[in-house]
């Protein structure tokens, strides 16, 4: 077998700008008839992407254990002011079903999951900011940034469910933000609460080696991108 | 097949055997292959230039699929240093993304990429005193039984002398790896190299085997009589997370310093500890 | 990664523990950048002070950079990602960072 030199070209036709990333060599060694978790399947997916069955658990730090009675979240504006939700108060709220493909910076994609959430939109319902930027935080301490208009108008939920079931703990459960159209590390695991910000300070990973807004499509995974 | 374990003369060394700088991948090429278990089996690698290794470093495995998809996994060096030559013994787990590969899959001349040897803590050597002289325990969950035999490996090819205790605590009779090298090890006491080995099975015990399958406790972890005090001994412990754990709690309460012991923890295991 | 509540840590042989390694596991990643092996270097926790040899710091891999934490109190003491643009390296939750001078190669190596 001939070591090959692998060249990364996003899907023909896509008309996506190719990240320099993509233009890069990189020189591994191919290994025959390996395929792992992923499917070689010729699906329309964002540069770089390759789609997998699994779901696999990744994490930045301990498993968050937070029973449903101690559960909150919040939205503090900046009259610093937080408007809270006990878990019932989340669950009493409207809820809908979403189906959306999810899309990890290490690579794998996963289509068609299934959740159960509450819409940001909401939750931002009675909230009063003029700030256009977010810092979402998780139990532990996790962070994540993101523009108000990438939770709203549909855009993101606080989810609860995954796959008919409650959300598994190792995902991020008693619930979790999906905000399937960005880089899943932006979906905050053990989500506790949302801070408006007057300028798009970045959270863990963007601080460190990731893109500020994280595009799939555009392939913006790492910082400078 | 072909016995991936060759004996060498000690001062017969491939090359300075310190963990390589950086981390630089290298291909390797599979040159044989030895079935260890049911679900198991060592992989010999042809991989030229390789710095040499000790006795319980790792290397890191990438494989990549035609398409550039890739992925990674770490497995213990399963022999004593041979010249351009890697030895690793994989465990399959039943939902896992590169031992189903590496165990069913790979074939002669097949090729993956190496890193390493890496890693100088979870290391021993016949006269290495970095945590004391005194004798040594080695406590294995299923795979982690890896570095433990390369250790012992090491130890009879220089003809050591300390006292060793290979614990070695596994699932059932059919989850047992390097049986004959073990048998080999253990079956006279009183020859340079040798070690004690002990069998702990925790699901499913061979009939008549006078322990009863059950989880490792703390009886099964006293050494021989004629030890001196725990506070003398290193010990070493390798296996998945929660059995590394447990042992470590076992250690604790029977008085090892937390000074005299080493650990390593492996990801899932195919075999339930 | 500080934990700013009351919430316990992870018990072990609880949930998540069977995927959590050490760092001998995160060795591989962290490989070359000040030092070429970081698992005998002896880290002191920034936020409880307690020290512990690299390979025993709790690991987690294979997300978007790897993150080491302390076996005792959970924070975080350092974590590094490895880009295309280059490799980040965090060592802020740590207070010191001990690396030991390497044994001289012992006779016939």
């Amino acid at each position: 077998m001939v070591r090959a030199r692998l060249l990364w070209r996003p899907p023909v036709g896509q008309g996506q700008p190719q990240s320099t990333f993509n233009l890069r060599e990189r020189k591994v060694t191919i290994s025959r008839g390996f395929y792992g978790h992923h499917d070689p399947r010729d699906v329309d997916l964002p540069p770089g992407q390759h789609l997998t069955d699994e779901f696999p658990v990744l994490t930045a730090g301990p498993t968050q254990l937070i029973s449903t009675e101690a559960w909150s979240f919040s939205i503090t504006p900046e009259s610093g002011e937080p408007t809270r939700w006990s878990w019932d108060e989340m669950k009493a709220l409207p809820s809908e079903e979403v189906s959306v493909d999810i899309h990890c910076v290490t690579r794998w994609t996963k289509l068609g999951t299934h959740w159960r959430g509450v819409a940001l939109d909401t939750f931002f319902e009675d909230i009063e900011t003029y700030y256009d930027y977010a810092m979402v935080h998780s139990y532990g301490g996790y962070t994540t940034n993101l523009p108000l208009e990438d939770l709203l108008g549909g855009k993101s939920w606080v989810v609860y469910k995954y796959e008919g079931d409650h959300l598994h703990i190792e995902h991020g459960g008693p619930a979790r933000l999906l905000v399937p159209h960005l880089y899943f590390w932006k979906s905050a695991k053990w989500v506790k609460g949302i801070t408006m910000q007057r300028f798009d300070e970045p959270g863990f990973w963007e601080s460190f080696g990731y893109h500020n807004y994280g595009d799939p499509w555009r392939e913006e995974r790492h910082y400078g991108d | 097949m072909i016995d991936t374990y060759t004996p060498r003369d000690p001062a017969d060394r491939c090359g300075e055997a310190t963990p390589s700088a950086g981390n630089h991948w290298r291909m390797a090429t599979l040159i044989g292959l030895r079935s260890q278990s049911r679900y198991s089996r060592t992989l010999a690698l042809r991989v030229p230039g390789w710095p040499g290794h000790r006795p319980g470093q790792h290397v890191d495995v990438r494989l990549t699929a035609p398409d550039g998809y890739s992925a990674q996994r770490s497995y213990s060096l399963a022999e004593a240093p041979t010249p351009n030559r890697v030895a690793i013994t994989v465990d399959l787990l039943p939902h896992g993304e590169v031992s189903p590969y590496l165990v069913t899959t790979m074939e002669i001349g097949d090729q993956l990429d190496v890193r390493g040897p890496i890693g100088g803590w979870f290391v021993w050597e016949p006269g290495d005193s970095a945590i004391g002289g005194g004798p040594v325990l080695l406590i294995a969950g299923g795979s982690g039984v890896v570095p433990l035999v390369t250790m012992l490996r090491a130890r009879k090819r220089a003809g050591d002398l300390t006292p060793t205790l290979l614990v070695y605590s596994i699932r059932d009779p059919r989850t047992l790896m390097y049986g004959r090298d073990l048998e080999e090890l253990s079956v006279d006491p009183n020859a340079p190299g040798s070690a004690d080995v002990r069998l702990v099975y925790t699901r499913t015990a061979p009939n008549g085997f006078p322990r009863p399958a059950a989880h490792l406790s703390a009886e099964d972890i006293q050494p021989p009589a004629e030890w001196p005090e725990p506070r003398a001994a290193r010990v070493y412990v390798c296996g998945p997370s929660g059995f590394v754990d447990h042992a470590t709690r076992l250690l604790r309460e029977a008085a090892y310093p937390d000074d005299r012991i080493r650990t390593e923890r492996f990801g899932p295991s195919g075999v339930d500890q | 990664m500080t934990s700013d509540l009351s919430t316990p840590a992870v018990p072990e042989g609880g949930p998540g523990s069977h995927t959590v390694l050490d760092g001998n596991a995160a060795a591989g990643e962290f490989a070359g950048i000040l030092v070429s092996d970081p698992t005998t270097v002896t880290v002191r926790c920034g936020s409880c002070g307690a020290t512990q040899a690299f390979a025993e710091l709790r690991a987690y891999l294979g997300g978007p950079g790897t993150v080491l934490g302390c076996r005792g109190c959970n924070a975080m003491v350092a974590r590094v990602a490895r880009t295309p643009r280059g490799t980040w390296l965090d060592l802020s939750g740590s207070s010191s960072w001990l690396f030991l001078p390497t044994p001289a190669p012992r006779p016939g190596r």
